[in-house]
């Protein structure tokens, strides 16, 4: 028998709110974490845009000591990983330090630091790097800078698999758990916002304000790109029985995971929605559902023409007839797209959706496109009881990962 | 040319940023990795700096005789003197 | 369920030779495949030497289309997969996409591709850089390529955690073996030469003048290099039915954490992870012939790690057989613990141990039977394969002779 995993804490760092509280409260609001770019000049480009998380102050969180080398996506993840433990109501100590894993998906994590570290050595040549900054340029840095500062010492992974990397990092955590190399897992993602994202992102045509306005609006007729974001969240996973030992409230169990990978072309959304309809078909199978048990689907759907259109004919072959009476919810309306974390961040929404009885909305939908016709809770949040809901995460480029969650 | 005080202050200065501690704790003789709890990272990093500041190169014997900031300075100085 | 996980195919692309044939002819000669960088320009550095492939033909095993679409990092790991389904005679268009996994390890990704972007920025602006460079820097993208190369779906993952890439790549490889998940798994990693992992380990003053020499007194560091490896897993009943070689089985392997400091080793992180893989796979420190060092050739590592196997192995760490074939290849970053890995299977395979060569001195800290110089005839019936990471990742893989 497999064991039960539970979701035991929860920290969040969002650009519409810190912590998850404040994140919720903001979600069930309908808050927009999109504003003017301040963190590098857009000047020179057409969009301006972003969904950065305004006033970042680690030090508030995790006093000022310690911080100086660490690059901001390690900084976000420090942050969400403090709030994650006292959520957890965990302390890390001699005593449980081997059975606490750390296990983070981040696919550009370190993209400023190599990028700046490589530059200054063209720049002033490579005897005047600062080699502190060189541990920055490693991918797996913000999980390790995490485990040294809480003194984790069980397994610590890092996943990049691009959209899907925070959910691939959820299962890898589960499993550590199932295979009992950890007892706690501290599993989640984090993408930080930066010029070299945002530019890549700009020159490949993906981001909103070229084509169409400046908006992110999932499902909606204008839909013509993302609003790139950035954030962290983790979620304390433990068995069911290691919580009830422990004596802390369970927010919500991981009920199933499914993920597939599609392959089709590198940076283009495979039209039928192959993979996607695997992940989540196998996503019901793992967790012994039916399209019948869901109450709500968390969606990928980030203001692309062409995904979003693909995520709604996926949900409805997946669902059938109950894809009618299902809620369908694009939190990156609100987030913007934030690669990497988008899985997890979508996930923590959803603890709390189901926690607090509501249905987070779909803000900035005005105009339907009659391709996208499912229930997306438009503008405004609801009141709603849901038992489970299904997180989805995808990109172009063929990953697709789904999650089951339930209370 | 600057002098040996402005030097010292100059380096102190480096080391409390580096080492996250009051410049006052920087005594010409409190040991840094005994005292100030240096370690090798940081040790580095503190020689990066100065070696950036002054255009300088301290060769790498040198690090294991960097033990106070009498040491330091003393080194920085032998190497200021000589470009 | 619970299977049992079999090696039947390696891929090796390394200084030492393309393919598993000649990698391990010139392994088991001791020979060396340091070079002279020359990737780029090292005249303003104050190291010259590193690991480099010279002679990989990329379009040997890859179109030239695709070729223009991705780095180096994933070309190394694409050919290298081509040399292990050739070595296990598979053909990818078999395979079943719902039940198959793709996990590569890698330290810098793409790299290259940012070492190009970076001076173009820097020459021109970023406004003037090729705006397709960007979206081809991602970790993701190696096992990405991997799978579109092939057309094989399923499960697809980069594990980026850095020096021990390759073995967690591998032992989730295993988990999802053995537990029914997949029944086919190519699990390696690829790092191409990076001249910002270059720079970085120049300036730490971890990289040696010249040669690698690991548990040697008078070791002055690392060298940097590149490589691909891939393993192919399958579990134990399909190897046997389709009567494919068997290199060896994979027993399972131990993970830890530092939690210490992001490049300063910690005996205590692995000694308790070569623990954790004894406990796991319940093997006898007694039981084990050969373990393939981490043995990066730095001070530090070098001591670290054979405090560690004293800890565990206590007297019997005298008698067990440990090198570090870096001596040979240098430090090939995600890619080192596959290339590793396939040296066991081999090692294991032969009953031959490959030597630690340039090892001149003996050092009482690093009093371990490192098989200096010299390959050994020995049989070889358990190995370990250890792999330390940057940030106190740290990774032990077990391997064992698989007999009828």
């Amino acid at each position: 028998m497999k064991d039960k995993i539970v979701i035991t804490g929860i920290g969040v760092l969002s650009s519409i709110g810190i912590g998850k509280d404040a994140f919720w409260q903001a979600l069930e609001e309908g808050k927009s974490g999109v504003k003017p770019v301040t963190l590098f000049d857009t000047s020179k480009l057409k969009v301006k845009m972003g969904a950065e998380i305004s006033d970042f102050n680690p030090g508030a969180i995790l006093g000022e000591k310690g911080l100086r080398n660490l690059d901001r996506a390690t900084k976000l993840l420090l942050c969400t990983g403090k709030l994650a433990l006292d959520d957890a109501r965990l302390e890390i100590d001699d005593i449980n330090s081997n059975a606490i894993g750390i296990s983070i998906g981040t696919t550009v994590g370190s993209l400023w630091s190599i990028s700046e570290f490589d530059k200054s050595a063209l720049r002033d040549g490579p005897h005047f790097v600062n080699p502190a900054e060189f541990p920055n340029t490693v991918i797996n840095s913000p999980p390790s800078q995490l485990a040294i500062r809480l003194k984790s010492k069980g397994p610590c992974a890092t996943i990049s698999s691009g959209f899907t990397s925070s959910l691939d990092a959820i299962k890898y955590g589960i499993d550590l758990i199932r295979n009992r190399r950890a007892q706690i897992v501290l599993a989640g993602g984090v993408e930080e916002f930066c010029e070299q994202t945002y530019l890549g992102f700009y020159k490949v045509n993906f981001l909103a304000g070229v084509k169409g306005p400046e908006l992110s609006c999932p499902f909606d007729q204008r839909r013509n790109g993302v609003i790139l974001g950035e954030g962290s969240a983790i979620l304390v996973l433990e068995s069911e029985e290691s919580a009830k030992k422990r004596g802390v409230d369970i927010y919500s169990h991981i009920l199933g995971f499914g993920t597939h990978f599609y392959p089709y072309a590198i940076n283009k959304y495979e039209p039928q929605g192959k993979g996607l309809k695997k992940a989540m078909k196998f996503a019901l199978e793992d967790a012994g559902a039916s399209a019948e048990d869901i109450d709500y689907i968390s969606c990928a759907a980030n203001s692309m023409q062409d995904a979003d259109a693909i995520e709604t004919a996926s949900i409805k072959e997946v669902f059938g007839k109950k894809a009618e009476e299902i809620s369908v919810t694009a939190t990156k309306s609100m987030l913007g797209e934030t690669f990497s974390a988008a899985g997890v961040l979508a996930a923590a929404a959803t603890v709390g959706a189901i926690n607090k009885d509501f249905l987070p909305p779909t803000i900035n939908y005005a105009q339907k496109d009659p391709v996208c016709d499912l229930d997306c809770v438009a503008v405004k949040s609801r009141a709603a009881r849901i038992n489970k809901a299904v997180v989805n995460a995808f990109g172009p480029s063929g990953s697709n990962s789904c999650i089951l969650i339930g209370k | 040319m600057s002098d040996t005080k402005t030097i010292e202050s100059e380096i102190k200065e480096i080391i409390a940023q580096i080492m996250e501690v009051e410049p006052e704790k920087i005594t010409p003789s409190a040991k840094f990795v005994e005292d100030l709890g240096m370690d090798s990272m940081m040790a580095l990093e503190i020689v990066a700096a100065i070696e950036k500041k002054y255009k300088i190169t301290i060769p790498e014997e040198y690090l294991m005789k960097l033990a106070t900031l009498g040491d330091v300075v003393a080194i920085a100085q032998q190497f200021i003197g000589k470009s | 369920m619970s299977r049992r996980v079999v090696v039947t195919g390696l891929g090796v692309v390394t200084s030492l030779g393309i393919g598993k044939d000649e990698f391990w002819k010139n392994l088991i000669q001791g020979k060396s495949g340091i070079s002279k960088v020359e990737s780029f320009d090292v005249s303003n550095y104050s190291r010259s030497f590193g690991g480099e492939i010279k002679n990989f033909q990329p379009l040997q095993f890859i179109t030239e289309r695709e070729i223009k679409r991705m780095g180096r990092a994933s070309q190394l790991v694409i050919a290298a997969t081509e040399l292990a389904f050739k070595d296990t005679k598979i053909d990818a268009g078999h395979l079943d996409s719902d039940k198959s996994a793709v996990i590569i390890g890698t330290t810098m990704g793409e790299a290259n591709i940012f070492e190009i972007l970076n001076k173009a920025w820097l020459e021109r602006g970023l406004e003037k850089v090729d705006p397709f460079l960007v979206g081809r820097t991602t970790a993701n993208l190696l096992s990405v390529n991997l799978g579109i190369h092939y057309k094989l779906g399923g499960i697809n993952l980069v594990v980026p955690t850095a020096c021990a890439a390759g073995n967690y790549a591998i032992g989730y490889g295993f988990d999802l073996i053995k537990e029914g998940r997949v029944n086919f798994a190519i699990c390696g990693g690829a790092d191409a030469f990076s001249r910002i992992a270059f720079t970085g380990f120049a300036r730490l003053y971890a990289m040696s003048a010249d040669i690698c020499q690991p548990f040697d007194k008078n070791r002055k560091g690392m060298l940097v290099g590149e490589g691909g490896a891939v393993l192919i897993l399958e579990p134990l009943e399909s190897a046997q039915k389709r009567g494919a070689l068997i290199y060896a089985e994979i027993l399972g392997y131990g993970l830890s954490c530092d939690a210490h400091h992001m490049t300063i080793p910690s005996e205590d992180g692995i000694t308790r992870c070569i623990q954790n893989a004894l406990k796991e796979t319940g093997v006898r420190p007694q039981e084990i012939n050969y373990i393939s060092a981490h043995g990066t050739g730095t001070a530090q590592n070098d001591k670290n790690e054979c405090i560690a196997i004293k800890n565990v192995f206590g007297e019997h760490s005298k008698k067990v057989a440990v090198s570090s074939i870096k001596s040979m290849l240098g430090h090939c970053m995600g890619a080192a613990s596959g290339i590793e890995a396939a040296a066991c299977c081999m090692a294991i395979k032969e009953d031959i141990i490959p030597p630690t060569i340039n090892y001149q001195t003996p050092d009482p800290d690093c009093d371990i039977d490192c098989v200096p110089n010299e390959a050994r005839r020995t049989k070889v019936n358990i190995a370990l394969n250890n792999a330390y990471a940057f940030g106190g990742n740290n990774s032990c893989v077990v391997f064992k002779k698989y007999e009828r």
